[in-house]
């Protein structure tokens, strides 16, 4: 599903992400780890098309086409997903306004037919069921007022109204009690399929014990230095990054 | 060694106005010869150069001249229409529906004893020159009188015609609107041009008395591709409990100076200004307004929004003035700006003078760029980046719409505004 080969970028005159490489297949989750500054968010900006980041060098295949040519919303348009870290407040924008726009653009890239209201606001309910969403948050404007937790829940609301086939989870655990994370993480899981992929950005190994990763990186210095089964994250909380650095 | 020979600039202006007999119309142009053309060293002028209309020779504005109307407003309005600054009963509305209110051709009024106790007084010219240029000869007029408690039932439309095509016209329109006790009136005051009238020039003045707890709405959308230039002032008095509202939506505007003076004269009078500015193109929007509290416990709002793109210059001064004895003012006003373009520009000038010591004043003014963090967001999500930029445009001028009161007229100027936006 993704091939990411020799991938360098930077932003500004600081170069970030210094050849990496991933290959992540229909039906695994990867998670990705690594201390603070060694670039996993940067590398889930460049997977959803940030324009703040230049990629300088190598290449990124998703679904067997050249990804980086492509604006983030015709990414989104072919099943890409970032979950915000930091899910942005827009007064004005009404939550299910945005929302049925942004699925409604999808469809009709897709060649689907608009999906009416009734029939979304039917999907909103039962989705919304996934995260425990409360229905008041869905009417109120984009993210305006919402608790951290509150935030993130909504960041998988929304992956679960448009149905990714990669999702890229950007320190979705990050500020999140114990209670929101078991309700993320089962959000999570139940979008999981064998045709559809996730990217699990982490810091912490905590979530990984409610989103079983298939494979994980340790991620330093812009780079992937390690990759192992689940088991190695366990090994990471233990030993700390440090360990990996050295037997790099 | 050069010789320069010195003409008057006002040339192309004094033939049109001379030899009026409304009231004070001698003296405005005694005032008219001595006062200058404003200039950019002029404060009150520095962003809007008005050099360049002084270099038509304007003709008189005919009034009789084949309009086609545009559609009706999608809601019930009594609808007065000016053409080219004259009144034109015949194509307005029967206009003696509401009892207790008249609205007529401020030229019909002209020696009544309520026009003349007002007249001049609430818009003195002072050192306005294009003040004295519409006091020196007004073209014709709106009045609405509204006597004690009485209310229109729908709002007042005044279309106002500015028929292109024909060279340049000065058109000064004048109009009073007074309020007794406890009279309610709402007003739509809307411009439209019909073919280019570019190379024209409104120069408006609008008197409006809002009696003791009398509440005045007032709505100027100006939407004029390829319209006159459009100097206006609005001059208000508020006496006690009285209340007055206004939003101004510039969509278009060759060269638009909406002047807005509101004087708090009596405890209680609450003053509310919204403005909205959508521009591109050329377009040139001014909005200058001066709020003054003149007695204690009146309170004030004011929010103006604008997107200013192309090569369009959007202008904002707000001035809050506070008298020494005006203790217990409350007064808001924010202006916010969007630079959506390279060589857009914007001049956002908030300026508060506060004599008395009780008083909850604040001000605030913003430009920036549309919040490049938001739009990466918005797409990331599959909302296309023009989609994304305007449902970011929607949302940052809606808070503005949103403090209308009438949903008929707010639902109305959101398609206006939508409308425009999918051009920005």
């Amino acid at each position: 599903m993704l091939k990411i080969n020799g991938l360098q970028a930077s932003i500004g005159d600081k170069q970030i992400l210094k050849g990496l490489n991933l290959a992540v297949k229909a039906g695994e989750v990867h998670a990705i780890m690594g201390p603070n500054g060694s670039g996993k968010s940067t590398l889930a900006n460049v997977l959803a098309g940030r324009e703040d980041y230049e990629v300088t060098s190598g290449t990124i295949s998703y679904q067997g086409e050249d990804l980086l040519p492509l604006a983030p919303e015709e990414r989104a348009w072919k099943g890409l997903f970032l979950a915000f870290q930091y899910p942005v407040e827009i007064p004005g924008v009404s939550n299910l306004n945005f929302l049925r726009t942004a699925l409604n653009e999808k469809r009709i890239a897709n060649g689907q037919p608009e999906m009416g209201g009734k029939d979304f606001l039917a999907l909103v309910r039962e989705r919304a069921k996934l995260v425990e969403m409360e229905p008041d948050l869905m009417n109120r404007n984009l993210n305006v007022g919402f608790s951290g937790g509150e935030k993130k829940r909504n960041e998988i609301f929304q992956m679960a109204m448009l149905e990714p086939r990669l999702g890229i989870l950007d320190e979705t655990d990050s500020g999140l009690d114990i209670d929101a994370l078991r309700i993320v993480a089962g959000g999570v899981n139940k979008l999981r399929s064998k045709d559809n992929a996730f990217i699990v950005v982490t810091h912490y190994q905590r979530l990984l014990d409610y989103i079983v990763p298939d494979v994980v990186h340790v991620m330093a210095d812009g780079k992937i230095l390690k990759s192992g089964p689940k088991e190695l994250a366990l090994e990471l909380e233990e030993k700390g990054y440090d360990w990996v650095k050295e037997h790099a | 060694m050069a010789t320069a020979t010195m003409t008057d600039p006002k040339e192309g202006v004094l033939p049109l106005i001379e030899g009026s007999t409304w009231p004070g119309a001698a003296e405005a142009l005694a005032l008219v010869q001595t006062l200058p053309v404003p200039t950019s060293k002029t404060e009150a002028w520095k962003y809007t150069r008005v050099a360049k209309l002084f270099n038509f020779a304007y003709t008189a504005p005919s009034g009789d001249a084949p309009v086609e109307l545009p559609p009706r407003l999608p809601f019930p309005a009594t609808r007065v229409v000016f053409v080219n600054g004259h009144f034109r009963r015949d194509l307005s509305d029967e206009l003696k529906a509401d009892k207790g209110v008249v609205i007529d051709s401020i030229t019909h009024h002209l020696a009544h004893g309520p026009l003349q106790a007002n007249y001049g007084r609430i818009a003195p010219i002072g050192d306005r020159l294009f003040t004295a240029m519409n006091a020196a000869g007004p073209t014709d007029g709106l009045i609405i009188l509204a006597v004690k408690g009485a209310q229109t039932t729908k709002p007042v439309h005044v279309l106002r015609i500015t028929t292109g095509n024909g060279g340049p016209m000065l058109i000064q329109p004048r109009d009073l609107i007074m309020l007794h006790e406890g009279a309610k009136v709402e007003l739509i005051d809307e411009h439209v041009a019909i073919g280019n009238a570019a190379s024209s020039l409104v120069n408006s003045v609008r008197e409006c008395v809002v009696g003791d707890g009398a509440e005045l709405t007032l709505h100027m959308a100006q939407n004029e591709p390829d319209g006159p230039a459009d100097i206006g002032l609005d001059a208000v008095e508020v006496a006690a409990g009285g209340h007055f509202s206004v939003d101004t939506t510039t969509l278009h505007g060759t060269l638009v100076r909406n002047e807005l003076f509101v004087s708090l004269a009596g405890a209680g009078a609450h003053a509310e200004l919204n403005g909205t500015y959508l521009l591109n193109g050329t377009a040139h929007a001014d909005n200058h307004t001066c709020i003054s509290h003149d007695v204690a416990d009146c309170t004030s709002d004011e929010l103006y929004k604008g997107i200013v793109a192309g090569k369009a210059t959007g202008v904002f001064n707000g001035r809050v003035y506070v008298r020494q004895d005006a203790q217990r003012t409350r007064a808001y006003q924010r202006n916010a700006n969007v630079l959506a373009g390279d060589d857009a520009r914007v001049y956002s000038k908030p300026e508060l003078e506060i004599y008395a010591d009780d008083v909850k004043c604040s001000h605030g003014c913003t430009i920036g760029r549309m919040d490049e963090q938001a739009l990466f967001y918005l797409r990331s999500r599959g909302v296309g980046e023009a989609e994304a930029r305007r449902l970011m445009a929607h949302a940052f001028v809606t808070e503005v719409v949103e403090r209308i009161a009438n949903a008929e007229w707010r639902t109305h100027l959101t398609g206006l505004i939508d409308t425009k936006l999918e051009t920005l």
